[in-house]
């Protein structure tokens, strides 16, 4: 033990409204101050307070507890941690416990009374709880309006449009989509606060899901005037099992970030597969830009709440700062780990992994779908940006397609030329455009050349789109080029159709008329849902709420009850109980499909415990409602008696 | 006087501060409000404080703040009628030490008493 310390340190700490303890080893007080010793009494008034261990075993955790792990370490052990104990009139009293361990094993115990600051804590807690409680009920009015856009899109995109209509109602409807994960990033965020973040696994299409969410970002970075190129490998399945609208998110906000954080070069997107076993694959996401870049020392920063590397960067470049901290979180629960690699003044690449299901149908790989067998036909690409030139080339190696890449017109026409001299001629030109438009005046100012003309554009460009045909383009392509498209696109040029007949509407699957009612209290997913059943060839009757239901559901039988859970007076589970009730009078089944909002976990397991058939989200999905439909017979509900 | 003699108060207010200064244990007299009016030798010395530091000066509050709860203090301001012996642990010199504390007060008197016993 020291020597006594002299008496002005003894005043000082005396005085010290801060508790202060010196003790042994064995937790045998050798000073105390009275802070600590009034502090003592709160706690454990009975005890003798020779002990500091014992004294302090009233509180959770005890300084016995906390010391646990630090045996043997000098030094500031811990500061500040906090301990409750309810004091002797019952109240809850905080304190929080500084230690140092000092030469000779003996312990500096600070202590204080910090029982009003974690009233303040606890106060300033549930004020941000109510907060992320408004901003998600906030966040669940806007996407009902949301759904309505997105819906209708769909349904205007279901009539019969030409491909550049089509293309602004892809767009529209992407673009209402990535505005609805905004939406949903706050939603979210507010769900992660309270742990209640739940993944939704379906089967879905991976090029599918890229293209559309691709498509819609590629117009802020034509924009910009930044190059945009996504390449998938070709080997993955087409159908996967996952959460596609999760992985969109992540997949959005990442180009997101690097579309805000770039004001020139490109932005590159890349997926492979990293391995695979019998039920599952590895997949690899990365997004690289040629942005502003990320200081070591802010890298992992980005990840929280609220932060980005630059606090200025906010205002400069706006944003929530939440859009990665959900995205990291999203991707560790999708079973993988989301990081990133940067240089400032270079770029930034974000990577990430995730697992996802193999479905049993989707084996065919991406590859094999959209192979349009012109293998062995020479390609010739004219695009001025290398990585897009990439990509497309090796879409069509994966075609057994023979590619030749350049750069520039007079590259182009060089490689023309020596394609004559060897008599192997190219079946299909490539042609980025307006920028070496120049390649197709000349292919068409002499027919000899013989290669049919493939126009690719920016978005922006669409308009250009006639002057590209009189300039004799069999078919037109948006960049960023996905697989599909291209694929389409060579069979246009190659099968020789007429561009403006180019994309037609998807066939519906064969499916017997249905007499359905819906039962939907909004106006504009009622009308959504009507339009999509009745395109299909259904007769749809209304009702606007489960009383109105359970009349029609009286009045006649339906093949299929489409029923919204939530609605005013009589919800759609009530209304389901009482038709089930109806039905042990008379010993039929109404066929019951609920269609729920909420996409919440338990939601489903409500609905069948209600009694429904099955079970849609909103909003439809168009190939889900298909394979609901398809599971219904027309004519089989029993006559009632 | 033992430091438990029974009727201690009336005892104890009897006493001169010579007479106090020569007991073994303790004593700190008070008025009503808590101020210091005589502060024995023993005590003086346990405590290191001069009876100058002390007295006129409030015990709870200036003197001792470690008495200053619902345990010392708060039994001399509750209770008009208190003969109460309670185990404390005194902060003397920062050392803890732990005493027999002796609470005297009575309805009768303008005084009250603390007795400090230093223990085993």
């Amino acid at each position: 033990m020291s020597a006594a310390p002299d008496d002005a340190v003894l005043d000082f700490l005396y005085l010290l409204p801060l508790g202060a303890v010196k003790v042994r080893a064995d937790g045998a007080v050798a000073l105390i101050n009275p802070a600590a010793m009034q502090l003592l009494l709160a706690i454990a008034p009975t005890l003798s307070h020779t002990n500091l261990f014992d004294s302090l075993d009233a509180l959770r955790p005890s300084l016995r507890e906390l010391l646990r792990g630090h045996e043997g370490v000098e030094g500031c052990l811990f500061e500040g941690t906090r301990a409750v104990v309810r004091s002797g009139n019952g109240s809850p009293l905080v304190i929080a416990l500084t230690v140092h361990r000092v030469a000779g094993q003996a312990l500096m115990v600070l202590l204080s009374d910090v029982t009003k600051a974690a009233e303040q804590d606890r106060l300033v807690e549930v004020a941000s709880r109510a907060k992320s409680e408004f901003l998600g009920n906030v966040s669940h009015e806007i996407r009902t309006p949301m759904n309505g856009i997105i819906g209708l899109t769909e349904l205007l995109l279901d009539t019969q449009v030409d491909i550049e209509q089509r293309h602004y109602l892809d767009l529209l409807k992407a673009s209402a989509g990535a505005l609805l994960s905004l939406v949903n990033e706050i939603l979210d965020y507010s769900k992660l606060e309270a742990g209640k973040l739940q993944l939704d696994p379906i089967e879905f299409d991976l090029g599918e899901t890229l293209r559309l969410s691709m498509n819609a970002l590629s117009i802020r970075a034509h924009e910009k005037g930044l190059e945009f190129a996504y390449g998938v490998s070709s080997a993955l399945p087409v159908l996967l099992r996952g959460d596609p609208g999760r992985l969109r998110q992540v997949l959005v906000n990442l180009v997101g970030n690097a579309l805000k954080f770039t004001a020139t070069g490109e932005i590159f997107v890349d997926v492979r597969e990293l391995s695979r076993d019998a039920e599952t694959v590895e997949i690899q996401f990365s997004v690289t830009d040629t942005g502003i870049g990320i200081p070591p020392e802010k890298q992992q920063q980005v990840f929280e709440a609220f932060v980005q590397a630059d606090g200025s960067t906010s205002r400069t470049y706006g944003g929530t700062g939440l859009g990665l901290t959900i995205s990291s979180r999203l991707v560790t629960s999708m079973g993988g780990h989301l990081s990133v690699e940067s240089e400032p003044g270079v770029g930034s690449r974000f990577f990430f992994t995730v697992r996802l299901g193999l479905c049993a149908q989707g084996a065919l790989s991406a590859e094999a779908r959209a192979r349009p067998s012109f293998a062995g036909r020479r390609v010739l690409v004219v695009d001025g940006h290398v990585a897009s030139g990439r990509i497309i080339e090796s879409y069509l190696l994966g075609w057994q397609m023979r590619p030749t890449v350049v750069h520039d017109a007079p590259a182009a026409v060089e490689a023309l030329r020596q394609a004559r001299r060897t008599r192997d001629p190219f079946a299909v030109v490539l042609v980025e455009c307006p920028q070496h438009a120049s390649v197709s005046a000349t292919l068409r100012a002499d027919p000899s050349w013989g290669a049919r003309v493939i126009s690719m554009m920016r978005t922006g460009e669409v308009r250009e789109a006639r002057r590209y045909r009189e300039l004799g383009s069999t078919a037109l392509l948006m960049k960023p080029v996905s697989q599909d498209e291209l694929s389409s696109a060579l069979r246009l040029a190659l099968g020789g159709a007429p561009v403006v007949a180019a994309i037609q509407t998807v066939p519906f699957p064969d499916v017997l008329p249905l007499e359905i009612l819906l039962a939907e209290d909004n106006d504009v997913n009622e009308l959504i849902a009507r339009r999509v059943l009745e395109h299909r060839g259904h007769t749809v009757t209304s009702a606007h709420d489960g009383i109105e239901a359970l009349a029609q559901f009286d009045r006649r039988s339906f093949d299929l009850v489409l029923m919204d859970v939530q609605m005013p007076g009589m919800d759609g589970l009530e209304a389901t109980a009482q038709i089930r009730l109806r039905e042990k009078v008379t010993h039929g089944h109404q066929y019951i499909i609920a269609m729920t909002a909420h996409a919440m976990v338990g939601d489903r397991e409500r609905c069948l415990a209600a009694g429904m058939d099955g079970y849609l989200t909103k909003p439809l999905n168009t190939r889900d409602l298909d394979m609901a439909l398809a599971a219904v017979v027309p004519g089989t509900v029993p006559a009632r008696a | 006087m033992p430091f438990d003699a029974p009727d201690a108060l009336n005892q104890l207010a009897a006493l001169g501060d010579a007479e106090l200064d020569a007991l073994a244990f303790g004593v700190v007299r008070m008025s009503l409000d808590g101020t210091v009016t005589a502060y024995n030798a023993t005590e003086s010395q346990s405590s290191h404080l001069s009876r100058e530091a002390t007295l006129g000066r409030h015990f709870f509050t200036e003197v001792a703040p470690c008495t200053n709860n619902y345990l010392v203090a708060q039994r001399f301001l509750d209770e008009a009628e208190l003969d109460a012996t309670i185990p404390y642990v005194f902060t003397f010199r920062m050392r803890p030490t732990p005493v027999q504390l002796r609470m005297l007060r009575s309805a009768t008197s303008s005084q009250m008493f603390l007795l400090v016993e230093r223990g085993a």
